[in-house]
């Protein structure tokens, strides 16, 4: 299967125990509700429906940025089309956390990561952590698409999610 | 908005969206009035001043047992409803009694969306600022409760959040320790949506609000402005309200 | 300056320290309460949607006012120079940047988000509002003083203490009439919208800021065993005396003038008549305490020459000074706005009625807690560096007196 040679290029030997380890648990496979771990030593990050408006690699560095861009755009200026707008990001991490929320419980989107780095969050004392009305079925940004038709290329980002996971390193300078 | 404008105002980045001017590394200064940014941004942008949301409330319509407005407005923004004097109140009904004659009014009052706002003039960091389209509000995040602001408005529309919230409307992100105030429910304007409370008058109440581009000379509620007398609440402060009041003079 | 011997205070042993650890324990409890309103937001202090400003800011806004007239002896000694005054200059600085600090300190604290004291407050400004020009009036101010300071105790420095000290005094005029304008600049409120108030302000810096002063030379020259000469002390007091007058005068000015906007009788009528606490603390407390009882005291033939009821008339002035405060910034949000002149107003937002005030003990903590930061930066202060003249005898003064001229 193309995908998973795929992976196989682009994950390091040491990281290919725990791939292996989902997929035996047919963790791959499944969509929903899925968490992913990294054993004890990282953060346990929930997986979301679809996939993210930016590279993960990328987010895991910047979504702050991102955050203080559209905010500044969002209330100063009423700009309310951006994808990238910390409703959608809760909109679509929520989706699938027990709580229905992306900060309160430890396994939270947002919690476990922050957590794990040791960065307080503020935002979750004004804004609500539980996405408004009914979660979109795919992402806004990327339409009906999903994982699936063009989604070949989708799926090797949710992968490369799952292997910083596995290293466990996340925000702080993960493996290139 | 097009893809191309999308494109150019994310290459305009922060900097340009911020409405803010960095003059040393960190520091800005907030330009709280005129939208730099906005003009800036140039077309990519909102333009600053092509609209001005305003309201006018006829008071003749509005009647003292009704408060539909006030309920729309705690709903839509997840307002307690309380009435102690730490909670928050974004719009209230008042009721007034001429002095001289005994005439009675009711009518609501909010935040007036001055032209001049003194919140704005006041603020230390620049969080109470005015939109492109002359809404007044807080924002949030640059907001250090200081209370200037409450201080400063005359027409004691700011609230302090004194109380803990939780469950806020994903639209409206409140809570403790900021300055808040009616912001024409920005959210849903900026939805293509008139204000919770004009629209719950219309249809409970008493259909006393209107609600409109001022800078539209073909509004309707221009062109009422226009050709009847309406009152701004202490005109003689020079503030500019954007909410007028008819049958009141 | 020769005849002047400048030293740090020797230790007491258990009294010096038993002083910095009353005043530690005071600090810790204004953090505490800071801490507590913090987590758990101002809904555990008495103020409320009406009452915006309560005591922590009283205490702050009077320990602003009152730093900037610390520095006054400082001024007359090297910009007027009266050298008399001189060896008491660097007292008068520190004292100066002690209460800045306390105040702000409060200040800051009492804010809704302390949090982002650095992250926004000190990142983000709008030079439209008054607050944030003082920001840089109270960072200059410590700054300049601090440089005043310097040349004053640097003695390769003493060439620069004058234009030091010149600086100092415009900007010290510059920091009262920021704070008083924070005030006067709201319009809206009947109390505050005069341009009396900066002005009102800085008379009375003079004489909070002196009394203060008086006070603390008087206890480290007596618990230091060290004496102050009849000469020196006359004279402040005479210079006290003069500025709670003229302090009197302003405030007289400042009500006469309101009662002759007719728009403003009701607010003065309450006020000064029926506003039940406000109308209290205002004769009783402002008028009688603050200024009458402190001078009738200083102009006495007999009670004016006791150190005893010299301190007591100080002491006065500095209650009288946190009253008119508490009238000035708790009176001017009692009463209620007026929206529509004419008409009565009501609503379930206390529109048209006079708000009560119940400041919590919170609040109070916090208050003291900046004026115990205030002292204790002095005691600190006055033991590590030479602030204190080794004697301020009347010959010691005289000698350095005649030298002056
Ligand atoms: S009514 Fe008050 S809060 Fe609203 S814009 Fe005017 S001054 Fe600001
Ligand atoms: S309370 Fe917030 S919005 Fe109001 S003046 Fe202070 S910083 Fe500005």
């Amino acid at each position: 299967m193309s995908v998973l040679g795929r992976i196989a290029r682009c994950l390091r030997p040491r990281v290919l125990g725990f791939v292996a380890l989902m997929a035996a648990a047919g963790v791959c496979g499944a969509n929903q509700g899925a968490v992913y771990s990294s054993g004890n030593l990282g953060p346990t990050i929930l997986k979301a429906p679809g996939h993210c408006v930016r590279p993960t690699e990328w987010m895991r560095h910047n979504h702050m940025k991102l955050l203080l861009e559209e905010r500044t755009e969002w209330v100063r200026q009423g700009i309310r089309d951006r994808k990238d707008s910390l409703e959608n990001c809760v909109k679509c991490h929520a989706a699938d956390a027990p709580n229905g929320a992306v900060f309160g419980a430890k396994q939270d989107f947002c919690v476990s990561c922050h957590n794990y780095a040791a960065v307080k969050i503020t935002c979750f004392e004004c804004h609500s952590a539980k996405p408004k009305g009914k979660v979109p079925a795919f992402h806004p940004l990327y339409g009906p698409m999903g994982p699936h038709g063009e989604g070949a290329n989708a799926h090797g980002l949710a992968l490369m999610m799952r292997e910083s996971a596995s290293t466990g390193r996340l925000g702080l300078g993960a493996s290139k | 908005m097009s893809e191309v404008n999308k494109e150019r105002r994310q290459l305009l980045g922060a900097g340009a969206a911020v409405a803010s001017l960095v003059v040393a590394p960190g520091v800005f200064l907030v330009t709280a009035g005129k939208g730099r940014a906005d003009e800036e941004a140039g077309e990519a942008g909102p333009q600053w001043g092509k609209v001005r949301w305003g309201m006018l409330v006829d008071t003749a319509k509005c009647s003292s047992g009704c408060t539909q407005c006030v309920s729309a407005c705690d709903k839509e923004n997840h307002l307690s409803g309380e009435t102690l004097p730490t909670s928050s109140q974004w719009i209230r009904k008042m009721e007034l009694t001429d002095r001289e004659t005994g005439k009675s009014y009711s009518l609501p009052m909010m935040c007036q969306h001055c032209d001049n706002a003194p919140c704005v003039d006041v603020c230390p960091t620049g969080a109470s600022f005015k939109r492109w389209d002359g809404i007044v509000s807080v924002d949030r995040h640059l907001c250090i409760g200081c209370r200037y602001c409450l201080m400063a408005c005359p027409y004691k529309a700011r609230s302090f959040v004194h109380h803990p919230v939780t469950d806020q409307n994903p639209d409206v992100p409140r809570g403790q320790g900021c300055a808040e105030s009616c912001d024409f429910c920005k959210h849903r304007i900026d939805e293509g949506q008139i204000p919770a409370c004009v629209e719950a008058c219309g249809s409970t109440g008493g259909g006393a609000l209107l609600f409109g581009d001022l800078n539209d000379p073909k509004s309707e509620i221009s062109q009422r402005v226009a050709t009847i007398a309406t009152l701004q609440v202490r005109a003689d402060l020079g503030t500019e309200p954007a909410v007028r009041y008819e049958g009141i003079l | 300056m020769s005849s002047v011997v400048f030293r740090e205070i020797e230790s007491r042993g258990k009294g010096y320290y038993g002083i910095l650890a009353a005043l530690g324990v005071v600090i810790l409890a204004g953090l505490a309460a800071a801490y507590n309103m913090e987590t758990r937001g101002h809904i555990i202090t008495g103020m409320n949607q009406q009452i915006v400003w309560g005591l922590p800011h009283v205490f702050a806004v009077f320990m602003i006012v009152a730093a900037s007239g610390a520095l006054n002896v400082a001024s007359i000694g090297s910009v007027f120079g009266k050298s008399m005054y001189k060896p008491l200059a660097p007292l008068s600085g520190l004292l100066a940047i002690a209460l800045l600090v306390g105040g702000l300190t409060v200040l800051m604290l009492d804010l809704g988000r302390p949090d982002r004291i650095v992250t926004v407050a000190m990142t983000h400004f709008n030079f439209s509002s008054i607050f944030a020009l003082n920001v840089f009036l109270y960072t200059g101010f410590m700054t300049i003083v601090a440089i005043y300071l310097w040349t004053m105790m640097e003695r390769r420095m003493n060439p620069f203490t004058k234009a030091a000290g010149v600086a100092a005094f415009i900007w010290r005029l510059l920091l009262t009439t920021g704070t008083g304008s924070i005030f006067g600049f709201l319009v809206a409120r009947q109390l505050y919208d005069s341009a009396l108030l900066a002005p009102t302000f800085i008379v009375m810096s003079f004489a909070y800021g002196l009394a203060i002063f008086i006070l603390v030379l008087m206890a480290a020259y007596n618990w230091t065993g060290r004496e102050i000469g009849d000469v020196i002390m006359m004279r402040l007091k005479k210079l006290l005396a003069i500025f709670i007058a003229a302090m009197l005068y302003f405030v007289a000015v400042y009500h006469v003038t309101n009662i002759y906007y007719a728009e403003r009788r009701a607010v003065e009528a309450w006020l000064l008549l029926h506003g039940g606490i406000q109308t209290e603390l205002f004769w009783i407390g402002q008028i009688l305490v603050g200024s009458i009882l402190p001078l009738v005291i200083l102009f006495h033939p007999k009670w004016g020459k006791s150190r005893a009821m010299i301190a007591s008339a100080c002491g006065l002035v500095i209650v009288g000074g946190l009253i008119q405060m508490y009238v000035t910034i708790i009176g001017g949000q009692a009463y209620p706005l007026v929206l529509f002149p004419g008409m009565k107003e009501s609503s379930t937002f206390y529109d048209g009625v006079v708000h009560p005030y119940y400041p919590s003990g919170y609040e109070l903590f916090l208050g003291l807690g900046g004026v115990a930061i205030a002292l204790f930066i002095v005691a600190v202060g006055i033991k590590v560096l030479r602030f204190l003249p080794e004697s301020l005898e009347d010959h010691v003064v005289r000698a350095h007196h005649g030298e002056g001229h």
